[in-house]
């Protein structure tokens, strides 16, 4: 029992882990960049309104962006005044802006922090823009901007990447009509059904999603679930063999118990039933055990990480401190269901065993 | 005419050292049990006494010949079946009491009627009276561990009286005992078959507990010899 807990809750707190790292960083995909549904180039937008929590026009655009001793290459998003003071996107950014006081002429850039510390400028510094042009008359434009804003999302891929300016600014830098974007925040129960809601809009522009966007990010997402999954599981089936060896072991070290039952008039079947039942109740208590002490750890992750994080761990750089913690319900299902099938195939099978002992082995010992 | 027991031809034979010429152990051997009899095998130890038990109980297999109980060949019968008949018609005693160590004195003697079906509450009262009649009604709550050599005896019995069997096959019952234990035992043992319509099958190298019984048989250079019978 100890060992099926001591295998099972680690499953479980990595499977609350991992799900819940991904959710944040799309829910964080989806507030911060691109809203779960693009409509690009339109000039009417028609969407039904239960699919949709609510809308709103951006600008997107590239440009490089150089201070005194570095430069960094950035994904420009113009947005319209208040952007940041959304409830849901407040959530998944920690942002500090100037006083104005330190305010000059200059339109406003908000950059992430990791782009400040490359660019060693902070709130005030200045900073020269080189807008990569959208149009084919276009041509490179240097324009200089003061850093009003500093924001942090945790997570450094959208940090390294994305900077904003003010809507009516981002409309003077990137004249293309398919640079203007209406984003759309879709509800809840739909967030998961992007494809129907698509469908669903009519315009005249370039629907995409954020998924398609992010093409390569979301085949990473779903690619690491489905690999932590199936080493999660592998773990699992090793495990519930693992059972059916001690199975074999309970069965030899009883095999007294057992000729014994069989002497005074136990059927084999009955022997085995028996023996089953209570090792897939101890199974299935340890797996209890493990679910219980899993959600338990999975959920209070936050201050290992946040600990972890403070060692400057390279590879930290790529996941989410902190992040709500939520239960896979589905895929803890799917694993627990697993490991209580195949554990009750291996016992089952390593039950067989016990057809060998007789009630001579009381007599004869072997 | 049907016996509790019969034994046909039975010879038993077991692989030797050298693997060339078996070690015969039981040549030939016929003989029949007749309700409400007691009967003791006597011989010397190594000439196949409990080997003969075990064979009557269908525990062991002949190497030929068939034991035939009430009629019917046991030889035919399935595990289920065979296991049936053990949990019903037959109660086992041996030398060593063979109680299980994780269960009570009264969990130890319901097991063989929770076995065959019965419920807890049917059996416990039958349990209880068992144990009772033993002289242990103080002792139904003990462990085998914190019992007694004799107080372990008396519980086998009343296990093997649980399911009221047709024949009972004791085996050196009183061999661990000292005498005072041994001479209760045999007393259960022996009012156990003149109460109620039994058969006492036992296997012992004591002669006095052997005289007791209505017939004796000697199994000597494995064959079986009637020194005294019931007639």
């Amino acid at each position: 029992m100890v060992l099926i807990a001591l295998v099972m809750a680690p499953v479980v707190a990595a499977l609350i882990f991992s799900q819940s790292m991904v959710n944040s960083m799309i829910e964080k995909f989806v507030r911060i960049s691109d809203g779960h549904i693009q409509i690009s180039g339109s000039t009417y937008i028609n969407i039904p309104d239960q699919y949709v929590s609510y809308t709103e026009k951006s600008i997107s655009g590239y440009a490089l962006m150089y201070s005194s001793t570095e430069t960094a290459s950035l994904q420009i998003k113009g947005i319209e005044a208040g952007y940041f003071e959304d409830a849901e996107r407040n959530k998944q950014v920690t942002i500090n802006t100037i006083d104005n006081s330190q305010k000059s002429n200059l339109n406003g850039i908000t950059i992430s922090s990791y782009t400040a510390n490359k660019l060693e400028v902070g709130i005030g510094d200045k900073v020269a823009l080189m807008v990569v042009p959208d149009t084919q008359h276009g041509v490179l434009r240097p324009v200089m901007l003061q850093v009003t804003g500093i924001y942090s999302t945790g997570y450094n891929m959208i940090d390294k990447s994305l900077a904003f300016v003010d809507y009516s600014y981002a409309i003077k830098l990137f004249e293309s009509e398919s640079s203007r974007i209406t984003e759309v925040i879709v509800r809840n129960e739909y967030q998961d059904k992007l494809a129907e809601v698509k469908n669903q809009i009519k315009t005249d522009g370039i629907v995409t999603d954020w998924q398609q966007k992010n093409i390569s990010v979301y085949n990473n997402y779903i690619v690491s679930m489905q690999a932590i999954l199936l080493v999660l599981m592998i773990i699992v089936v090793v495990a519930a063999f693992f059972t059916a060896s001690v199975a074999n072991q309970i069965v030899e070290d009883d095999s007294r118990e057992i000729a014994l039952s069989k002497l005074i008039g136990a059927p084999d079947s009955m022997v085995r039933q028996s023996a089953f039942i209570s090792i897939f109740t101890v199974t299935l208590a340890g797996m209890a055990i493990g679910l219980g002490l899993g959600i338990l750890i999975g959920m209070n992750l936050s201050p290992v990480l946040v600990w972890l994080s403070e060692k400057n761990i390279l590879v930290l750089e790529y996941y989410l401190v902190d992040f709500s913690a939520s239960v896979p319900w589905g895929k803890i299902g799917l694993v627990m269901l697993s490991m209580a099938v195949v554990s009750a195939l291996a016992v089952l099978i390593s039950l067989r065993h016990t057809r060998k002992i007789t009630p001579m082995r009381l007599f004869t010992g072997v | 005419m049907t016996y509790p027991i019969e034994l046909v031809n039975i010879c038993k034979s077991f692989p030797s050292a050298d693997e060339k010429t078996p070690l015969q152990i039981l040549n030939n051997i016929n003989f029949c049990l007749k309700s409400n009899e007691s009967t003791a095998i006597i011989g010397k130890s190594g000439t196949g006494k409990s080997t003969l038990l075990q064979i009557c109980g269908g525990l062991d297999k002949p190497t030929e010949g068939s034991v035939l109980f009430n009629g019917s060949d046991i030889s035919k019968l399935n595990d289920a079946k065979m296991s049936e008949l053990r949990n019903r018609k037959i109660g086992f005693i041996f030398q060593a009491n063979m109680l299980m160590e994780d269960f009570t004195a009264l969990e130890n003697v319901m097991i063989p009627a929770l076995i065959q079906g019965k419920r807890e509450h049917e059996c416990k009262p039958i349990a209880q009276e068992l144990l009772k009649q033993m002289g242990l009604e103080d002792r139904m709550n003990h462990y085998p561990a914190q019992l007694s050599g004799g107080e372990k005896q008396r519980v086998a019995i009343a296990r093997a009286l649980i399911n009221d069997p047709d024949v009972i096959l004791a085996d050196e019952p009183t061999g661990s005992l000292d005498e005072e234990n041994a001479k209760e035992v045999e007393d259960r043992l022996l009012d156990i078959v003149k109460s109620g319509n039994r058969t006492l099958l036992l296997v012992t190298h004591n002669m006095d507990f052997a005289r007791r019984c209505d017939r004796i048989l000697v199994l000597k250079n494995h064959t079986l010899t009637e020194e005294r019978s019931a007639e």
